[in-house]
C-alpha cells in the first residue's frame, strides 16, 4: 500500500517554512501586481463588512447620480422649451394691442401669419421629445400631447378646431345678425331679440329722442317710429343688447339722425322713410359680426381647449332650436393628450438621495400654456383682413360695414388675448413662469444634492481604498524585509544540512 | 577457559557486530521512509561456564502507543479541517470579493440602480433594457452558486462513497496482518516491517474517520469508533454506501447513506447515527448536510426575497402594481416552495418578451407612468425579510433578516467568515499535527550521525574481534608447532 498522504505525514518543518515564505512572497507579488489587499472573501477578515457596506453605499451613490443625470437633462430641456414659450406669449402680446392696428390693413393682414407660426411653434415646443418621450405630456411621455396644427384645426370626424368654431358660429347665427331681426316699414322699424337666451344677440332695452316714439319690450321687440317731421340732426336711438357669453355685460348700438346720403354706418338720413331700417340693419350686422363674433370665437376657443381634456368638448346642436349637446367624447378631437393631474410637477420624480425626490413633470394643459394655446388660437383664426378700398361707392359701402366688424372683432378679441396673457397671471399656479421657478426650484436640489454626492463618493472611495487596496509602498517594503528573512534561512539550512557525520567519514 | 571460549566469544562478538550492521544499514537506507520505526538491536550477555560471550536476543522497534494515538487524533482532525477548507476555498472564489463583477452584492446593487434608472425615466428604452440586463445576471448568478453548491455536494458524496473502497480496503489489511502477527513462527526482521505497515493503515484509517485504537501485546490492533462501535477485532467490519438518488437542492434530506456493518451483522448509519466525529468523511459529511446546505438556504432566501419584493403588494391597493417579474420555472413564485428556489428562479419570459410591462401594469397605462417602477423599487429598499432558516450552530447560527441589499451581505459575509474559520482551524490543525510529528521524528526517526557513529562502533568492535580470532589463531598455531 502506498501511502504518501500530507496529512499523514507532513514534510519537516523547516522545508515547510520555506515553502510558507515562499508563497507568502507570491501572495505579496500578486498584491503589487493587482493592487488588491486580499486574494479572496476568506484572507479578508473583518474588512470584509466594511468593503460590503461600502460597496453598497457606493452603488447606492452612484444610482443617485445617474438619475440626478437624467432629471437634471430633463429639466434642462424643459427650460430651454419654457424660455421660448416665455417669449412667444409676449410676441403674442404684441400683436394683440388694441387700437393699434386698427386701421393698418397690412398689419391686419401680418397679424393673422404671424399668429400662426407662433401657434405652429407652441405647438411643436409642446411636442418637444427626448429620444421618443414628449416632456410636456407629464408621465403619459410615450403619447405626442398635441397633434399637429392641421388636424388640432381642420380634422373631421372628429371634428377640429374650426368645425366646432363653425358650429357656433352658426348657433350664434353670426352671419344673419346674431339671431335678430329687423322688419322694415315706412318711417318705421322693429327690432326683436334672439329668441333663445343661450344664443344669439340678446336684446335688453331702447332709449330714443323724443322725435322717435319707442314702442314694444326687451321680449317682443321694440318698434322705432321716426317723426319726420320732429326728427333733427343729432337725434338718435339707442339700443342696449347683451350677449349670451356673458349676459352681464351690457353693449349699446347708436343710430343718429344725419342729413346725409346716403348715411354712413350708424347714422339714418332724415327724410328717408327706408333708412332707419336699413340703418339698424347695418348696425346689428357690424355688431353681430364684432362683438358676437369675438365672444363667438373665445366660446369655441373656451369648449376646445378645455383645461380638463378628458371632460369632452362642449358642442352644439344646429336644430331648430338649437340647444348644448351632452358632451360626446368621440366627436371632437382632443387638444392634448398627456397626462393630467392635479399636481403636474408631482407627475415625474426622480430619487436622487434616500429620501430627496426632485419633481420635474410638465403638463401640456398647465393654466399658462392652456392659455397661450388658446390665446393664440383665437388670433388665427379671428379673420383680420380687411377690405381694400374701392371706386364703387356701393361696394365701398359694403367694404366699410365689413372693415368696420373686422376691427370691432379684432379690438374685441384683442382685448381678451391680451388679457388672457397680461403678465398679471405670471404668479398663478401652472403659469409658465411659475412653472420655470419650480423646475429651477428643482435644479437647485439637484444641484446639492449633486455636490454632497460627489464629496460623498469621494470620502467613500478613499474609505475602499485604505480597505481593499494595498499601498505599493508597503508590499514593496515587506518583499524586501521577507526577501532578506529567506536568503537567511536558506543560507542557515543549506549550512545545517551538510553538518553530517557522513561528510566526515573517511 | 581457553583459548577455544576466547575463540567463540569473538566469534559471537562478531556475529552481534553483523546484525549490528545489519539493523544500521536498514535505518540508514529507510532514513526518510514514511512510517519507518528505528530498530535496534536488544543484545543479550551469554554465559557457559568459563565463557562469557553476546548474541543478538532481538530486533526491537522504536514505539510509544501514547504518542502514536495522540497521532492519530490530530490526523483525523487534519482529515476533518482539511477536507472543509478546501472544498469551501473553491466555493469562495464563486462567491467572489465584494465589488467583485460576479460577486452577488455587486449584481444586486447594479439591479436596484437600474431601477431607480427605470423609475425616473421608465420611458426610456435603455432604461428598461438595463432592468431586465441586471435581473437576467443576477438571476443567472444565483443559479450558477446554486450548480456549484450542488455540483460541490455531489462531489463530496462522490469523494464519501471512494473513501468507502479506500476503508474496507485497509481494513481488510489489517485484518491480514493481525492474523499474520498473531502467528508465533516470523521472521523478526518481517515481523518489524509488518508493524511499520500496520501503523501505517491505522493512520490511513485514522484520516478518514476519528478511531479509538487498542494495540494488544502480540502486535494485534483492534478499532473502534471512538463511541464504540467496532471496525475491527480479529475479522474487520464492512462499510459501503447507499445512494439514494440524485443530490439536488431542491430536497437537501436525499443523500447517500454511508453504513458500516459489524462481523456480528449490526448494520448502522454512520452518518445519521452521528458516529462520525472527526476525520475526512465526517468533514464531507457535515460539508454535504450541514454547510453547503446552509449555504443553499442563504441562496434561496435571497431569491426568495428578490421574487417576493417585485409580486407582493403589502398594500392591497397596490396589488396591480406588483409584477412577477421572476417566477419559478414556468410557474408564479410560491413562498412555499422556497427550497433549491435559487436553482430554479428565472425572469419572466413574459417581460424579457415585453419590457413594456415593467411600467405599464394595465392596458391604457402610459408608458411615463413611474406608478409600477417607484412601487418595485420601493418594495426592495423597504420591504423587511426575516429567513425561516437558522445557519448551523457552528456556523455561527445565522438567521439573514432585512431588507434584500441585506440579505446578500449578510451571506456573502457570512461565507466569508466561514471560509475564514475552515482555513483558520485547519492550518491550526496542521500544526498540531506538526508538533506530533517532530516528536515522533524524535521517537521513531533515523539519526544519520547517530547511525554512522554507531557503525564506527561496530566497525571497530569488529576488528577487535577480529583480532581477536586471529590472536587466537597465532596462539593455535604456535601450539601446534611445538
Amino acid at each position: 500500500m502506498n501511502i504518501n498522504s500530507k496529512s499523514l505525514y507532513p514534510i519537516s518543518s523547516n522545508v515547510r517554512m520555506l515553502g510558507n515564505m515562499q508563497k507568502q512572497l507570491d501572495g505579496l507579488i500578486n498584491q503589487l501586481g493587482t493592487g488588491k489587499r486580499y486574494g479572496n472573501l476568506a484572507d479578508m477578515g473583518s474588512a470584509r463588512l466594511h468593503a460590503l457596506n461600502l460597496h453598497a453605499r457606493l452603488g447606492k451613490v452612484q444610482g443617485y447620480q445617474a438619475n440626478a443625470q437624467t432629471v437634471q437633462t430633463r429639466i434642462d430641456f424643459h427650460v430651454n422649451a419654457l424660455e421660448r414659450l416665455s417669449e412667444i406669449e409676449s410676441e403674442t402680446r404684441r400683436l394683440a394691442i388694441p387700437s393699434a392696428y386698427g386701421t393698418d390693413g397690412v398689419n391686419m393682414t401680418v397679424i393673422e401669419q404671424q399668429s400662426r407660426s407662433l401657434f405652429n411653434e407652441v405647438i411643436d415646443l409642446l411636442n418637444t421629445e427626448i429620444n421618443g418621450q414628449y416632456i410636456f405630456a407629464g408621465n403619459k411621455s410615450d403619447t405626442k400631447p398635441v397633434p399637429d396644427f392641421k388636424d388640432l384645426m381642420d380634422a373631421t370626424a372628429p371634428d377640429g378646431y374650426r368645425a366646432v368654431l363653425n358650429e357656433y358660429k352658426q348657433a350664434h347665427e353670426v352671419d344673419n345678425l346674431g339671431r335678430m331681426t329687423v322688419a322694415a316699414g315706412a318711417d318705421s322699424a322693429t327690432l326683436a331679440g334672439s329668441p333663445y337666451a343661450d344664443f344669439g344677440i340678446q336684446l335688453v332695452g331702447a332709449t330714443a329722442s323724443d322725435s322717435i316714439a319707442v314702442t314694444g319690450d326687451a321680449a317682443t321687440g321694440y318698434t322705432f317710429t321716426v317723426d319726420q317731421g320732429a326728427v333733427e340732426v343729432g337725434d338718435s336711438v339707442t339700443i342696449t343688447v347683451s350677449l349670451p357669453q356673458d349676459p352681464n355685460k351690457t353693449y349699446t348700438i347708436k343710430l343718429r339722425a344725419t342729413e346725409e346720403t346716403p348715411a354712413g354706418l350708424g347714422q339714418f338720413t332724415i327724410g328717408d322713410p327706408d333708412s332707419i331700417g336699413e340703418a339698424l340693419e347695418k348696425s346689428i350686422d357690424v355688431f353681430a359680426k364684432g362683438e358676437l363674433a369675438a365672444a363667438t370665437v373665445e366660446q369655441a376657443t373656451n369648449a376646445f381647449f378645455t383645461s380638463d381634456p378628458d371632460a369632452g368638448v362642449q358642442r352644439v346642436d344646429l336644430g331648430a332650436p338649437a340647444y348644448y349637446m351632452d358632451v360626446d367624447y368621440d366627436d371632437t378631437i382632443r387638444w392634448y393628450n398627456g397626462q393630467t393631474s392635479d399636481v403636474p410637477r408631482q407627475s415625474m420624480v426622480g430619487q436622487v438621495d434616500e429620501a430627496t425626490r426632485v419633481a420635474f413633470g410638465v403638463q401640456g394643459n398647465e393654466h399658462g400654456l392652456a392659455e397661450l394655446m388658446r390665446g393664440l388660437s383665437m388670433m388665427v383664426v379671428g379673420d383680420f383682413k380687411l377690405a381694400p378700398d374701392s371706386n364703387d361707392p356701393v361696394v365701398k359701402a359694403q367694404n366699410e360695414q365689413k372693415n368696420a366688424a373686422t376691427i370691432a372683432r379684432y379690438e374685441s378679441i384683442a382685448d381678451k388675448v391680451r388679457y388672457r396673457l397680461s403678465d398679471a397671471h405670471n404668479n398663478m399656479p401652472g403659469s409658465i413662469e411659475v412653472i420655470t421657478m419650480e423646475l429651477a426650484l428643482s435644479s437647485v436640489t439637484l444641484k446639492n444634492v449633486g455636490e454632497r454626492h460627489a464629496h460623498f463618493e469621494a470620502q467613500l472611495e478613499n474609505l475602499l481604498f485604505d480597505v481593499e487596496e494595498a499601498p505599493t509602498e508597503e508590499v514593496a517594503m515587506q518583499i524586501l524585509t521577507l526577501t532578506t528573512r529567506m536568503e537567511a534561512s536558506y543560507q542557515v539550512t543549506s549550512m545545517v544540512n551538510r553538518l553530517s557525520l557522513v561528510n566526515f567519514l573517511s | 577457559m581457553g583459548l577455544s571460549s576466547a575463540l567463540s566469544n569473538a566469534l559471537a562478538g562478531m556475529n552481534v557486530n553483523q546484525r549490528g550492521i545489519d539493523v544500521v544499514s536498514r535505518n540508514v537506507a529507510n532514513q526518510g521512509t514514511p512510517g519507518y520505526h528505528r530498530q535496534s538491536l536488544v543484545l543479550q550477555e551469554t554465559s557457559f561456564g568459563a565463557s562469557a560471550g553476546v548474541r543478538p536476543a532481538s530486533v526491537s522497534r522504536a514505539f510509544d502507543s501514547a504518542l502514536e494515538k495522540q497521532h492519530l487524533v490530530s490526523v483525523s482532525s487534519v482529515g476533518f479541517y482539511g477536507v472543509k477548507a478546501s472544498y469551501l476555498d473553491r466555493m469562495q472564489i464563486e462567491l467572489g470579493r465584494p465589488g467583485d463583477p460576479q460577486s452577488l452584492d455587486t449584481l444586486y446593487s447594479k439591479f436596484e440602480n437600474a431601477l431607480q434608472a427605470m423609475a425616473t425615466n421608465p420611458n426610456d428604452l435603455g432604461a428598461r433594457a438595463g432592468v431586465i440586463n441586471a435581473a437576467q445576471t443576477l438571476v443567472e448568478q444565483l443559479n450558477l452558486l446554486t450548480n456549484q453548491v450542488q455540483e460541490m455536494r455531489r462531489d463530496v458524496e462522490y469523494q464519501m462513497s471512494n473513501s468507502v473502497s479506500e476503508l474496507n480496503t485497509a481494513l481488510k489489511s489489517l485484518e491480514n496482518i493481525n492474523t499474520q502477527l498473531k502467528g508465533q513462527v516470523q521472521d523478526p526482521t518481517a515481523r518489524l516491517a509488518m508493524l511499520d505497515e500496520r501503523d501505517r493503515l491505522v493512520a490511513s484509517i485514522s484520516e478518514k474517520m476519528e478511531i479509538s485504537v487498542n494495540y494488544r501485546d502480540n502486535g494485534t490492533v483492534s478499532l473502534m469508533t471512538p463511541n464504540g462501535v467496532g471496525l475491527l477485532d480479529y475479522t474487520a467490519s464492512q462499510f459501503s454506501f447507499v445512494p439514494t438518488g440524485a443530490v439536488s437542492a431542491n430536497d437537501p434530506d436525499v443523500v447517500g447513506q454511508l453504513m458500516l456493518r459489524t462481523p456480528s451483522g449490526l448494520e448502522v448509519d454512520l452518518v445519521g447515527q452521528g458516529l462520525l466525529t472527526s476525520g475526512s468523511l465526517a468533514g464531507l459529511a457535515e460539508l454535504r448536510d450541514k454547510t453547503l446546505v446552509d449555504m443553499q438556504h442563504q441562496l434561496d432566501d435571497i431569491a426568495s426575497a428578490l421574487a417576493l419584493a417585485m409580486n407582493t403588494a403589502a398594500d392591497p391597493a397596490d396589488d396591480d402594481l406588483a409584477l412577477d417579474l421572476f417566477i419559478d420555472g414556468a410557474n408564479p413564485y410560491d413562498e412555499n416552495d422556497i427550497q433549491g428556489f435559487a436553482g430554479r428562479i428565472r425572469l419572466n419570459p413574459d417581460v424579457i418578451a415585453d419590457p413594456t410591462l415593467l411600467v405599464q401594469y394595465g392596458p391604457d397605462i402610459s408608458l411615463g407612468d413611474q406608478a409600477r417602477p417607484q412601487f418595485l423599487l420601493n418594495n426592495l429598499k423597504t420591504m423587511n425579510f426575516v429567513s425561516d432558516h437558522v445557519s448551523d450552530i457552528d456556523n455561527g447560527g445565522v438567521r439573514l433578516s432585512g431588507r434584500v441589499g441585506d440579505l446578500v451581505s449578510q451571506m456573502i459575509n457570512h461565507q466569508g467568515s466561514i471560509v475564514a474559520n475552515a482555513q483558520s482551524k485547519s492550518s491550526s490543525a496542521m500544526y498540531s499535527l506538526e508538533s506530533v510529528t517532530m516528536r515522533m521524528e524524535e521517537q521513531y526517526g533515523v539519526n544519520i550521525d547517530e547511525e554512522m557513529a554507531r557503525l564506527l562502533q561496530l566497525q571497530t568492535a569488529y576488528s577487535a574481534n577480529a583480532r581477536v580470532i586471529s590472536t587466537v589463531q597465532e596462539l593455535m598455531n604456535a601450539l601446534l608447532r611445538m
